[in-house]
Formats: structure tokens, sequence, C-alpha cells
């Protein structure tokens, strides 16, 4: 049975989080938020895409999150293992608007809490009956931090999540590899100009199945442009009767995702290859170039450069 | 064809369907969703919604050289898509397949535009796309059940995706393994729930559907491994997103029943399941004036208060998903267009004064297309009126007369007069060697 609210789960979300601001966070949200930029600065070139010719700020941000799940090589085929769908949509967000550095890592940190809460409140079954959590949960999460570093209004950065329960994704059926023998895998598709280092040897997932955490990840960032410049969803997106955890068959989700939110963190320690807990300075070239980015200027030069597009704006 | 191999049937039919074998009848339906779909994209080429999602795209770097339907500007290829199936969409007024409420044109159409203008196909190659893509979305739909919809998914935005694929895949001349690609990469993002229906994000679901289902098939030209059983298999579509994927009823009759010939156009820029009150409301509209009437009881099928029930609408978009304001505009202006859905007639003190005088009762044995209104005036008289068949429904179809009246309602005041010669290009779409022709016909001024 639904549970009416009395105020919507979106703008109950984006009060309880509060401010955006890694200077602000506990250490734990605040390193793992830095892990994760590190896991998607790590990926190194953004190849163009061949096929359809398109080369925006989506199709790079959708190629840094597949890049940066290969790479990791972590987690369950299709989950968001190293935080990559959030981490991709913050460069992409911080590459089209901009944003001081702790910004942009505060908006990473606030997007993985969502995201560990919107998946702790679908459940369980929700992986064992086969869907990608990276895709269910990931686009509103990323949703979120894109519109963090769009240094959006409140009410726009609720109308993001909203936007984005509807673009979900991920069948694990999709992670398949079926039946195609061809001698060249679909990766050279994603990465035709270099293969990506592999560190771990993950379990293989299909082509299709890879795709999932860039088209989140694009579709979170998506989610968040249309909400910034004035797009709607409904109030009630998330916990509504025909909503987003309504479809998914999880219409308890709300009191776990409000749960001491702002108060207790998920994650009480970072996790991933990169994982240093309690180091006061990262390691990572870019996450601290992107900690001392003063001005939004400076983030934006830095996001465009991992993203490889040149330093004026896209015309 | 085994319930294990229904993706290969579907791609294996998508990948053969030649226009020369279609039915008449079926290539006449293919004609009116792609003409019904143009008009709506132009006519709302400036909608909020359509503007606002071409400054999200253009924030985002966005751009190319494909058209937009009615706009000067153009953008890529999947940005294109995406926008026109916003705009095809945005009013409500789009076609239908009523069996699973499907609102085909708007995903589909998009799609197969798109992928002729990507490598410079032919009129009939974009209808050949779109004639896979309405029939084989459709049956997906069939196959999902009544119990897909109930979930709360939008099918529009779901079943959207795979019929997107399908149409883009078709025109690109995908073979049946790498059709089979295209519709798993679209069937994993499957997407939108009915939560939305009255906020802008509704519109967005075909037009996502259309840029996801474009991309799909643009990608599965390379050599992705693609899993076997997309609807099928135990964590794929059917099993994740319906009660009970049903194969039989994907594959019935294929290539022999046309479910293309079921798509419905609408008389009225709304929720499909208020028609048949709208036509009742025109109907009594000779008989009584809103100033007599006290009281106005619509039965109607209880699914109509669960996407139709809002009581106030404060604004046009809300309207649309107001059974009672549907019943009012009806009366009052004897039609149910683009105009009875604006802020300014959501808010009209003569609209919120009879909407309020109007009930809704529930009866689970209303058939789709029906339902009885029962006025009763201030001096004690009861009118009642019945609606078997509601305009554009299965059994009373909008004739292709009636399809011109609203074409040009639509776009007559984007192109002012030059709205014959998009008709000619899109009607006679068959005859085209590329989609220049009609992308410039729909734009204002433009030879």
């Amino acid at each position: 049975v639904t549970k009416i609210l009395p105020t919507p789960l979106v703008a109950q979300v984006v009060a309880g989080l509060g401010e955006a601001d890694s200077d602000r966070l506990p250490p734990a949200p605040r390193t793992h938020a830095e892990s994760a930029l590190a896991c998607v600065a790590a990926t190194g070139q953004v190849p163009a895409a061949a096929e359809l010719e398109e080369d925006d700020l989506l199709t790079r941000t959708a190629r840094l999150a597949i890049q940066a799940h290969e790479r990791a090589g972590h987690g369950e085929p299709g989950t968001d293992g190293c935080g990559c769908v959030v981490a991709a949509a913050a460069i992409g967000a911080a590459a089209a608007w901009g944003a001081p550095g702790s910004t942009v890592i505060g908006a990473v940190a606030l997007g993985l809490e969502l995201e560990r809460r919107l998946a702790q409140g679908l459940g369980p079954g929700h992986q064992e009956v086969g869907w990608c959590v990276g895709g269910t949960a990931g686009p509103p999460a990323a949703a979120l931090t894109g519109a963090l570093v769009a240094q959006a209004a409140a009410d726009r950065v609720a109308h993001a999540i909203g936007i984005a329960t509807s673009l979900t994704l991920g069948h694990a059926e999709a992670s398949a590899t079926g039946t195609a023998t061809q001698a060249t895998p679909g990766r050279a598709l994603i990465q035709p100009r270099r293969r990506v280092r592999r560190e771990h040897s993950a379990t293989r997932t299909g082509d299709v199945g890879v795709l999932h955490v860039g088209t989140a990840a694009a579709n979170g960032l998506l989610a968040a442009a249309l909400a910034v410049q004035g797009s709607t969803a409904s109030a009630t997106a998330l916990e509504g009767p025909r909503g987003y955890f309504h479809v998914f068959g999880a219409d308890a989700a709300a009191d776990v995702v409000l749960d001491g939110l702002g108060q207790r963190w998920s994650i009480e320690a970072p996790t991933g290859e990169r994982s240093r807990p309690g180091a006061e300075e990262p390691t990572d070239p870019f996450v601290a170039e992107l900690r001392a980015a003063a001005t939004a200027g400076r983030a934006r030069g830095l996001a465009r450069q991992l993203l490889e597009l040149p330093a004026e704006e896209i015309k | 064809v085994s319930a294990t191999e229904l993706s290969r049937a579907v791609a294996r039919f998508a990948a053969t369907l030649s226009w020369d074998a279609v039915p008449a009848g079926a290539r006449h339906a293919a004609r009116r969703t792609v003409t019904n779909a143009v008009g709506l994209a132009v006519g709302a080429n400036d909608h909020e919604v359509v503007r606002t999602a071409a400054a999200a795209l253009r924030v985002l770097g966005v751009g190319g050289c494909h058209g937009v339907l009615g706009r000067a500007e153009s953008s890529s290829a999947t940005g294109a898509a995406l926008l026109n199936g916003v705009a095809m969409h945005v009013e409500d007024f789009d076609d239908t397949h009523l069996r699973t409420v499907l609102h085909p044109g708007a995903p589909i159409v998009p799609a197969a535009l798109a992928a002729a203008e990507l490598v410079n196909a032919s009129g009939v190659r974009a209808l050949e796309g779109v004639v896979a893509g309405v029939e084989l979305a459709s049956r997906v739909g069939n196959g999902l059940g009544p119990g897909h919809f109930d979930r709360g998914w939008h099918v529009t935005g779901t079943v959207g995706h795979v019929g997107a694929a399908v149409a883009a895949g078709r025109v690109l001349r995908l073979s049946e393994e790498r059709m089979l690609t295209a519709i798993a990469i679209a069937a994993t993002q499957a997407a939108g729930h009915t939560e939305q229906l009255g906020s802008m994000t509704k519109a967005l679901h075909p037009g996502k559907a259309a840029a996801d289902g474009l991309r799909a098939a643009v990608l599965a030209r390379g050599n992705l491994s693609a899993p076997a059983r997309p609807l099928e298999g135990p964590r794929g579509m059917g099993a994740l997103m319906s009660p009970e994927l049903d194969a039989e009823e994907v594959l019935a009759r294929l290539g022999d029943r046309w479910e293309i010939e079921d798509n419905a156009f609408k008389p009225y820029s709304c929720g499909i399941v208020s028609h048949p009150v709208i036509d009742a409301a025109v109907a009594l509209r000779g008989r009584v004036t809103a100033a007599d009437i006290a009281s106005v009881e619509v039965v109607v099928r209880p699914v109509v208060l669960e996407v139709m029930g809002v009581q106030e609408p404060r604004n046009g978009l809300q309207s649309k998903f107001s059974v009672y304001h549907c019943f009012a505009v009806g009366l009052l202006d004897g039609a149910a267009g683009p105009a009875q859905y604006s802020d300014e007639r959501a808010l009209a003190p003569e609209v919120v004064a009879l909407r309020r005088a109007v009930t809704a009762t529930l009866d689970p044995d209303m058939p789709k297309d029906a339902c009885r209104a029962v006025v009763v005036l201030r001096d004690g008289q009861r009118l009642v009126h019945e609606v078997a068949h509601a305009t554009g429904s299965v059994d009373a179809p909008m004739t292709d007369h009636q399809l011109r009246a609203k074409f040009d309602l639509l776009v007559d005041p984007v192109l002012a007069g030059s709205t014959e010669r998009l008709w000619d290009r899109v009607w006679g779409l068959e005859d085209e060697e590329s989609l220049d022709a009609l992308f410039r016909a729909s734009r204002k001024g433009e030879e």
C-alpha cells in the first residue's frame, strides 16, 4: 500500500541531504566521493562516438562512466560499483555549468548517498529478480548530482530527481552475452581507439549490459539539464501510487530512504580499489586539482579537459 | 515459433518486412499514422515543453543537422528524434493502439524519420520502418498484457523503445541478428511511469524512446554481442515489467492480421479514456445550455478516474487529466482541442462552474469506448445520452477527411498558407526520394 506523505519525497530528500559542500561533510562520504571521481578521472581518453558522430556532453559522459566501470571492474555486473554513474554525471554537469570544486565533490557525495538509499529502498529482491541497480537507482542519483553542480534551486533539484525516475533502465538479461560469436567484442565500439587496461577480472558482462552505466549517467545529466531549464516532474514521482517505487514493486521504500537522512551516512568507509580510508589528501591528481578549484570556471576547465573538450564554450 | 524464441521471431519479422508485401489497409494506416504525427509535431513545435527540452539539449552541446519538424533549428539525430517525439505527444492529441493504450506515433515515427535522414533513405523506407515499429510495438504491448500498465508503466515510454528501435533498424536495413541486438539495447532502456501524467515529463517518455531506439539501431550496426532473449528471457523485459509475458499474443497471426490497422486517431487532445464523455457532452450541447444544468452524472469505466480524476485542475496541463473539465468544455465549446486545454480555459469561471456540477459513477462493465451521461436540469427534467462507440474508436474511426481537418487545425497556425504543401509531402511520403522536402515544408517560410 502506498504511503501518502505530507511533503513529497523528492522535496524531503533534497532538504534532508543538505548542502553540496565537501568542506562540510564528514570524512567518509567525502572520501567516497573523491574515490568515485578518481575512478572516472583515471579512465583517460574519451573516444569520439564514431557511429552517430554525436559528440555532445551526454555521449561523452556515458563513455566516461562506461570506461570507469570497465576499468574498475568490481561490483556485480551492471551495478554502479565504483560510483561511476554519479561521478561521471558530475563531470558532465561541471563541464556544462561549472561549480567550485567543493560543490562538485559535495554533489557527488550526496548523489552517492541517494543512490545507496534508493538501492536499499528497492530492496535485495530488486537485483535478485534481474534489475541492474546502477540503471534504476543511478539516474535519479545522477540527476540530483547534476542539478546540484548546476547550483539549481531546491525545487529544480527535486524536479531533476523526479524526471530521472522516468529514465531508468537495466535488465540483467541484457548482460547475457547470448549467442553472438563475433571475433571482435563490442567493447571495440565503446573504446575504438584504445582498449582500457582491466585491473580486475570481473564477471564478463555482455556488450549490451556494458551500456547500462553509461546510459544511466547520461540520463541523470539529461534530467538535470531539463529541470534547470524549467521542466517538471510529478511531485510524487518517487512514492506515488503509479510512481518509481511502485513500478519496481517497492511501495514501502520511502521510510528506508528517509531514515536518518542527513545524519547517518550509508557509506561508513569508502569502497573500491582506490579507497584509502581516512586519507587527508587525495593522491589522484585530478581530485587534488578539483579540490583546490575555488572557482566555477576552474572546475569547469578541469571537467572539460577530462572530457577532452576544448576549453571554450560548446557552440 | 516456440515461446523461447520470441525475440528472434520479432527480429526476423522486423528485418524482412517489405512495403510491397504490406497489404493496402496496413499501408493506409501507416500513412495516417505518419501524417497525424507530423501534423502534431509541427503544431506543437514551439510548445513550452519542446522549447525547454531544446534548451536542455543545447546546454549539453547536442547539435547537428537533423530536422526538427516545424522548428528552424536542427539537432543531432537523437536530439531531433527526442524533440519530435516530445512535440508529437505533448498535446495528448496523438494516436492510440486501443488495446494496449500505446500511443505509437510519437516514439516510432521520429525514429524512422531520423534514421531515414541519417542514411538519406526514401519515403517508402521510412514508411516501412513505421509499419514494422508500430506493428511489433503493439504486439509486444499485447504480450505484456494489461498488467504492465496496471503496474504503473507508461506503455508509450516502455514499448515505445522497442518500436522505435525496430523502426530505425528496418530503415537502416539491419540483419535479423543485428535487429535482435537493437531490440535488446532498446528493451533494457524501456522506461516511464504514469505517475508523471500531468507533468512535463510525460511527453518526454516517447521522445526519449524515439532517441534511445534510434541510438540502439545505430549501435547495433557495430559488432555488439547480443543477448538472445531480451523480451522473453528470465531477467528480460517481460519478466521484469509485466506479471506474465504471453508470447503467443505477440506472434498471433503475425503478417496476416495487422495491429497497425487498429491504431486510432484522437479527435480530442486529452487522455483517450475520457473521449466518450466528450462525445456525450458535444452531443448534449444542442439540447441544453450550461445555465440550465443542475447536475451531471457520467457513468464510466473505473480506469477513467484512475487517469482522469483531477477534480480541480489548476492549469491547462492538469485539465487534460480531468474528466470533469473534459465534459465542461465539450458542452460549452463543442470541442476539445489544444485551445480547450489552455491555462485560461482551465480556470475560466463558466468552465469551473460546470465541471463542479459533474460527478462520475464507476461501472466496471462499461465498455472502453462507451459511457452514459445523465443531466438533471434546474426544472427537474432529466436527459440521458449514451455513447456506444466514441469517435476515433475502432468501431467509429476518424475518416481521412476528419484527419485532414485535424491536420489543418494543427498546422495552419504555424504554416499559414503552406499547410497544403506539407500535407502533400507527408500524405504522399511513398513517392518521396528523400525526406529533405518534407522537413523543409514543415518550416515556416522555407521553399
